[in-house]
């Protein structure tokens, strides 16, 4: 029975040495605005409100930086977002001052989204026709 | 737990990360922790003008899972240590 007590004080022991080592370089970053690089390639900004170990994270007030060429665009996501951390490829603090790139034009939601069609068609074309000069060298 | 030992003796030394999506990214490495997610400050994109957004960022967390090479400056390893580490570690296990 002590003994049972002793292990799961030990293992609660454990666990309070442990959680801060796992998330500390997150904890550090909490509170702060934040830029962060999802596998897709999609950016999230947005103030950094909590993660765990898996480095889940949770932004308020987020927003989607969409970049074409040299326009930008920034598209607000609602109130609260939870990231699953799998799907993070980086984060990033923004420096308040200097948040928006000056080589880069801000658009309209409208024009961002026009662009980014247009370069997706571009990419398939060019990708159709590699793929017919692929063919032709086979035969 | 190796690697993760040994990263830390790297910290305050300069490496560029290479990631899964192709980006390079070169910093002082700041913390490593046991999934081997990086922290690297004073970032520096190698090809800046592909990812204007990250000009921006100073310094940033990079998860362990999306990291496929780190670049390491010679220097700063003993090789012949991390062999040593290396067969006290498959001994310990």
């Amino acid at each position: 029975m002590d003994q049972g007590g002793q292990g799961q004080d030990r293992l609660a022991n454990r666990h309070q040495v442990r959680t801060p080592l796992h998330a500390k370089a997150l904890i550090e970053e909490l509170d702060h605005k934040q830029l962060v690089v999802l596998r897709d390639g999609r950016k999230i900004v947005g103030l950094f409100r909590s993660c765990d170990q898996f480095a889940n994270l949770v932004f308020q007030d987020p927003y989607e930086r969409i970049i074409v060429g040299k326009q930008y665009c920034d598209i607000p996501l609602g109130s609260i977002y939870l990231l699953r951390g799998e799907n993070v490829v980086l984060m990033g603090r923004i420096d308040d001052g200097k948040e928006y790139p000056l080589t880069l034009q801000r658009v309209s939601p409208a024009e961002i989204r026009k662009a980014q069609e247009a370069e997706k068609e571009e990419q398939r074309i060019r990708g159709t026709m590699l793929k017919r000069l692929d063919f032709l060298e086979l035969e | 737990m190796l690697f993760y030992s040994f990263f830390k003796t790297l910290t305050g030394k300069e490496v560029t990360v290479e990631l899964k999506n192709d980006l390079s990214i070169t910093g002082i490495l700041h913390s490593v922790d046991q999934y081997l997610n990086i922290k690297l400050n004073e970032i520096k994109v190698v090809d800046e003008e592909k990812h204007p957004h990250l000009m921006a960022v100073q310094n940033c967390f990079i998860r362990g899972s999306v990291v496929r090479y780190i670049q390491l400056p010679q220097d700063a390893i003993d090789t012949d240590l991390l062999h040593d580490a290396t067969r006290r570690e498959a001994r310990n296990s």
